[in-house]
């Protein structure tokens, strides 16, 4: 009986974990108070383990994945098998943390997955990049994304957008852009 | 969506509901034959065939005609009775594994493509996966089990193997292979099958062992707990090398099959996206033993050089830097080494701090892939130095 009161903080973290709050599109948002967005939509937040996932269809549709931080020796995905999963390094380049991303992608059991476009872009004030992706899930719906980043004092600040290239993706893309534009570091 | 774990425990309900016979020999599999519908053997089957659906629209299926023609062409060849009865999926997978459902479906994965070296390697192994399904082991093994423990400890031992994760829906027919755990004697028998399919084929009887003296290699250096999952429910690789070394030696060399080896150059357009897959799993030692293999072997040297770099550079420990671009000079020197190789000699360049050395190379990279789509990116690299 002693454990009981673990076992409910456990159980009352873990369903935190997953509560899902809508985003007042019309107010900025902090993302884990490094930086502050203009959402643009009303999106349905949840946060998983440090990695805010908003999303209007539902994740396996489409969703932005906000990764604030992730720091030297972190991996960015879980993987479904059991050898070790790629993790940043302070030290990539661009043309590395690309690599990183397309590389935990397939990890995480993504097929086909390509990355195209690697170019310089500011995320928020800080000198970034940006690319876009393409893969196929597990059930081969075919899925595009769009990332956006910059590594600064050995920490990567990453957004994922992705979604199902026939209808999701289209659907929110030019808000996305307006997001990724109205960055600012808190 | 299903998960790994809920197909199989459906699968392994819907067999519990079904009253089945203690285990025992069973006939060989004819040409066609489906089980009848009132066995446990049919629900079986009737699993199978909606986790082969899920399969057939899986992202991770290879569906190159010419490739699928060449696994499929040596199924054919090695069981022309049963060939139109066999579907056979290549499935984008680094590792080497291949899997024959009861109901039919085979896997292969594109991991066990690379490090074959033949026909006559490929052609054992498929053999060895058709015994399985001729032989009816998948069925023999469930009854089997059931009839020595009752039937919810066999449930939640199958549920708990069905646990381990995978790569998604294209590895729950591996999955489901490695739940049937096929029993030494049943791994020997199909290497007995696999072996006799191949000769009878005319393929070199030598190469069966070959195989096994490869992956051998890999699996004394592979990272723990990542062996190979063809090994998991196998006999030792090294008891299967002797047995089948012995068998081909007793054997005489089968005359003038080489000049029809197709498997290098349908595979060839593959092999740098299925390195690249190989890398991504992080098991560097065991990449480095494939990869030296390859070169050994005297593959598109440029190519294997480079994906020689890669690996240290990704792996980056104390001295790959310099290694790495000892690996990547030794691709450019071949003159066949893709041009990213200037790009990932000017990353290691910088990383070291030799930044002239750094700027040659990202220039070269420009010029070699004049429409190199990070182009951008790589102007902004030089014009940091």
């Amino acid at each position: 009986m002693r454990h009981l009161p673990a076992l409910l903080a456990l159980s009352i973290a873990l369903a935190a974990c997953s509560i899902h709050t809508l985003v007042d599109e019309n107010t900025r948002q902090s993302i884990a108070g490094r930086y502050s967005v203009d959402p643009q939509v009303a999106w349905s937040r949840v946060n998983q383990g440090g990695v805010e996932l908003w999303t209007v269809d539902g994740p396996a549709l489409e969703s932005i994945r906000f990764y604030p931080g992730l720091r030297d020796g972190e991996t960015f995905m879980t993987a479904r098998d059991r050898t070790e999963l790629p993790a940043f390094r302070a030290d990539m380049q661009a043309s590395e943390i690309m690599e990183f991303v397309v590389d935990s992608i397939a990890r995480a059991g993504a097929g086909q997955v390509q990355a195209t476009g690697l170019r310089p872009m500011n995320f928020g004030p800080l000198p970034g990049f940006r690319f876009e992706l393409s893969y196929l899930t597990d059930n081969g719906l075919e899925m595009q994304g769009l990332v956006a980043g910059a590594a600064t004092d050995g920490e990567l600040h990453l957004i994922v957008y992705s979604g199902a290239s026939l209808y999701y993706f289209p659907k929110y893309e030019d808000d996305v852009e307006r997001i990724i534009d109205s960055i600012e570091m808190l | 969506m299903r998960t790994p774990r809920n197909v199989v425990a459906s699968a392994l309900a819907s067999l519990l509901w079904t009253a089945c016979a203690a285990g025992g020999p069973v006939a060989d599999l004819s040409p066609g034959q489906r089980p009848a519908l009132d066995t446990d053997e049919a629900g079986l089957w009737m699993q199978m065939d909606r986790i082969e659906a899920d399969l057939r629209t899986s992202g991770r299926v290879v569906r190159d005609p010419a490739l699928n023609a060449h696994v499929r062409d040596i199924v054919c060849r090695l069981a022309p009775e049963h060939c139109r009865f066999v579907r056979v999926y290549v499935v984008q997978a680094a590792d080497f594994n291949a899997s024959m459902a009861p109901n039919g479906a085979m896997s292969v994965w594109t991991g066990l493509l690379l490090r074959v070296e033949n026909d006559a390697q490929l052609a054992y192994l498929l053999g060895h996966e058709l015994a399985h399904y001729l032989r009816r082991h998948s069925v023999q093994r469930w009854r089997a089990m059931h009839a020595s423990t009752d039937a919810a400890t066999a449930f939640s031992m199958v549920t708990a193997v069905a646990g381990v994760g995978l790569v998604g829906v294209a590895a729950q027919l591996a999955t489901l292979d490695g739940i049937f755990a096929f029993s030494r004697d049943q791994e020997r028998e199909a290497d007995l099958i696999g072996f006799e399919m191949m000769v009878d084929a005319g393929y070199d009887p030598r190469q069966a062992a070959a195989v096994w003296r490869a992956l051998i290699a890999e699996l004394e250096v592979a990272e723990e707990g990542a062996q190979p999952i063809f090994f998991a429910s196998h006999p030792a690789a090294e008891e299967r090398l002797e047995a089948l070394a012995a068998r081909a030696d007793a054997m005489p060399a089968p005359q003038g099959r080489a000049s029809h080896d197709r498997h290098d150059a349908v595979t060839e357009p593959y092999r740098a996206a299925w390195l690249r897959d190989e890398l991504r799993q992080r098991d560097f030692a065991r990449a480095q033993v494939l990869l030296r293999r390859l070169i050994d072997r005297g593959g598109d040297l440029g190519d294997l050089y480079y994906f020689e770099g890669e690996l240290y550079r990704l792996r980056g420990d104390e001295g790959d830097d310099a290694k790495a671009a000892d690996a990547y000079e030794a691709a450019l020197e071949t003159g066949t080494a893709p041009p990213e190789t200037y790009r990932s000699l000017g990353l290691v360049y910088w990383s070291v701090g030799r930044l002239d050395d750094a700027r040659l190379a990202f220039e070269d990279y420009l010029r070699a892939r004049p429409d190199a789509d990070d182009r951008l990116m790589v102007e902004a690299y030089l014009q940091q130095f």
